[in-house]
């Protein structure tokens, strides 16, 4: 009996022990499952949003190969428009005339083009770009749909949930229209498009080499790309800008302007000397000593960035061509400042050409709306911007509650096993989220696109995306 | 049971010591398998301690700048609470290791391990079921940090 009695308590004890077992081996099998389910959401979201950025990619690089063209078909007709600028009021005698003669008969065809593409080009960017503003948004749609319809047929009791950062704003609204043409200017530079109208609809081209300069312009001038942007084309004429000097308009117009500058110096130094008299009459260029005025000279600030000076010795004598003014500096050495006539026509040449094509040949005037000169939207870069911005992350949570018999069967044992002093189980009631996110970025630390430059990352479709434990930045 | 209990016979007697080898052998046997329940349930444990620390570890190898001791904090911490229903997370050691990388510049094979020591406190059956009094058991998991040709976190 009493034998009986206790190999009864040792059953109930060892099933006890097997039951509380079975329910510890439940709720862990219960939290890897749950946490799957999230894996699997937080996985399949940001491989949409990789790929969601590597269309984003393809959608900037397509925009700029369209770019291209554009900037040879408009630098060929700025070019023609320039060319009859020089030849059209030489006829009907000079044998310059027929460059004239051509342009009338075959601008028409060139017209149509640059219309074409134009429009071609307006049309690609309106509709690329948005979809590139979009995309992400639909990405996320279908993909937390799919999530939830997969994980329902796995196990309907699972709850899944989303915080993702397409919800919240735009994940590629940034800008970068000037990369984009850099790139495409870039390309089109070596290819048979620049200066293909000539000598196809006009020969001689009286500006040689202008198509090659205003293609490397075109960035600037239609995409107002920063200097900074568009460095690296190389070649060219001087200046920021293409230079017209052969159109005399520009030419008189600069050497008008650089001319009263100079004047302007030669008052302000006639007015510190004493000798105001006549400074503006066209004299020769001369060299006044100021050694002996207490006054410094004023100038204007106009004339200022074109004056410059410098201090002669023995050793290095000073050499002036141009006018100006001397005096003694510190220790007795002799100053000498004059203006400075290379420069100034080198700057002004170079923004009395760029005023002429914008008036004369109708190039666009400067933009106060990049976007909607360009089609009605750009090519795109991480609002964050960067090669891994903290929104690009996305967190799927997973929740179910575990079983209310395993519930139950652990409250049993527990409350037998401690004679009744166990409280109900918290830890297996609690209400958990199991949480697991996902990022996206570009591979600019190791590997194959380590090297490439942090603005054009948004052209190079390489965007990958690995799971992380947690959003930093948003996303919980 | 009241002629038990008077013992006219010294029945009572005899029968106790008939029994005792019967009765250490049942208390003992109550002992080992309590002891067995305790070292089932470490078992089951510490496996899945580690197979969440692998998944920990895969997700912020990277994230962490492949920094070693920086992975293994935030693997212990996710462990901890699954450690403590075991006999505490001190007992135990966990361990990342990165073996290299793969085909893709971005990923790093990882070997992660969890070594746990336990003090067997059950009277008797310890000293049977455990080498010392201790109970050493251990997990060892492999798996794949991604995405560590990002930038940092």
């Amino acid at each position: 009996m009493a034998l009986t009695v206790s190999q009864m308590f040792i059953g109930a004890v060892s099933l006890g022990i097997g039951m509380f077992r079975g329910t510890e081996v439940n709720a862990a099998f219960h939290h890897e499952t749950t946490r799957s389910h999230a894996d699997y959401g937080a996985s399949k979201l940001a491989a949409d949003h990789a790929r969601a950025a590597n269309v984003v990619v393809n959608n900037n690089v397509t925009m700029g190969a369209i770019m291209g063209p554009r900037f040879g078909v408009e630098a060929d007709n700025i070019t023609m428009d320039a060319n009859a600028a020089i030849a059209c009021p030489t006829c009907p005698n000079s044998p310059t005339c027929k460059v004239c003669l051509q342009y009338k008969a075959n601008k028409p065809r060139a017209l149509a083009k640059q219309v074409w593409v134009r429009a071609k080009q307006q049309l690609l960017w309106g509709t690329l770009g948005k979809l590139s503003g979009d995309i992400d948004k639909l990405s996320f749609q279908q993909a937390s749909g799919l999530i939830t319809g997969d994980v329902a047929k796995a196990d309907s009791k699972v709850r899944m949930r989303f915080e993702d950062p397409s919800s919240s704003g735009d994940l590629w609204g940034g800008g970068n229209a000037d990369v984009a043409c850099k790139l495409a200017m870039k390309d089109m530079l070596p290819s048979p498009v620049t200066g293909h109208a000539f000598p196809l609809l006009i020969s001689p081209n009286l500006l040689e080499g202008l198509p090659k300069t205003l293609v490397q312009a075109m960035p600037q001038m239609i995409c107002k790309a920063t200097s900074a942007a568009s460095g690296g084309g190389g070649g060219g004429g001087g200046g920021e800008g293409p230079q017209l000097p052969e159109i005399k308009a520009v030419a008189d117009q600069t050497r008008n302007d650089c001319k009263a500058l100079e004047d302007q110096m030669r008052c302000a130094v006639g007015a510190a000397s004493g000798n105001g008299g006549s400074c503006g009459d066209g004299a020769e260029p001369e060299l006044a000593d100021l050694s002996e005025v207490a006054g410094k000279v004023e100038l204007p600030s106009k004339v200022q960035p074109f004056v410059s000076c410098a201090t002669g010795t023995t050793s290095a004598p000073l050499q002036v061509s141009g006018g100006g003014y001397t005096y003694r500096g510190k220790g007795g050495a002799v100053v000498s400042c004059s203006f400075d006539r290379g420069k100034c026509e080198d700057q002004k040449l170079t923004e009395n050409s760029d005023t002429f094509m914008r008036e004369k040949l109708g190039l666009p005037k400067v933009l106060s709306n990049l976007a909607q000169s360009l089609g009605g939207s750009e090519t795109r870069k991480p609002s964050q911007g960067g090669s891994n911005p903290k929104n690009f992350c996305t967190c799927a949570f997973s929740e179910k509650p575990v079983d209310p018999t395993m519930v139950g069967i652990s409250d049993a044992v527990r409350k037998i096993a401690s004679f009744g002093a166990a409280d109900d189980s918290e830890a297996l009631r609690k209400k958990r989220d199991y949480r697991s996110c996902g990022r996206w970025y570009f591979p600019a630390r190791s590997g194959e696109f380590a090297s490439t430059p942090e603005d054009e990352q948004p052209f190079v479709a390489a965007w990958k995306w690995n799971q992380t434990t947690k959003c930093e930045g948003g996303g919980s | 049971m009241k002629g038990l209990w008077q013992d006219s016979r010294g029945e009572m007697t005899t029968t106790s010591l008939g029994f005792a080898l019967t009765w250490f052998v049942t208390f003992f046997v109550f002992l080992m398998n309590v002891q067995l329940g305790q070292l089932f349930h470490r078992r089951d444990v510490v496996d899945h301690a580690a197979a969440i620390a692998a998944d920990t570890a895969k997700k912020t190898y990277c994230m962490k700048e492949e920094d070693k001791s920086a992975t293994e904090q935030e693997a212990t911490r996710s462990i901890r609470n699954v450690l403590d229903t075991a006999g505490g997370s001190q007992a135990c050691k966990l361990s990342v290791d990165a073996s290299g990388g793969s085909s893709d510049p971005g990923a790093k094979e990882l070997k992660v391990k969890l070594e746990c020591a336990f003090d067997c406190n059950v009277p008797i059956a310890a000293q049977i079921m455990c080498k010392g009094g201790k109970l050493k058991l251990d997990a060892k998991i492999e798996t794949v940090a991604l995405g560590c040709d990002g930038k940092g976190s």
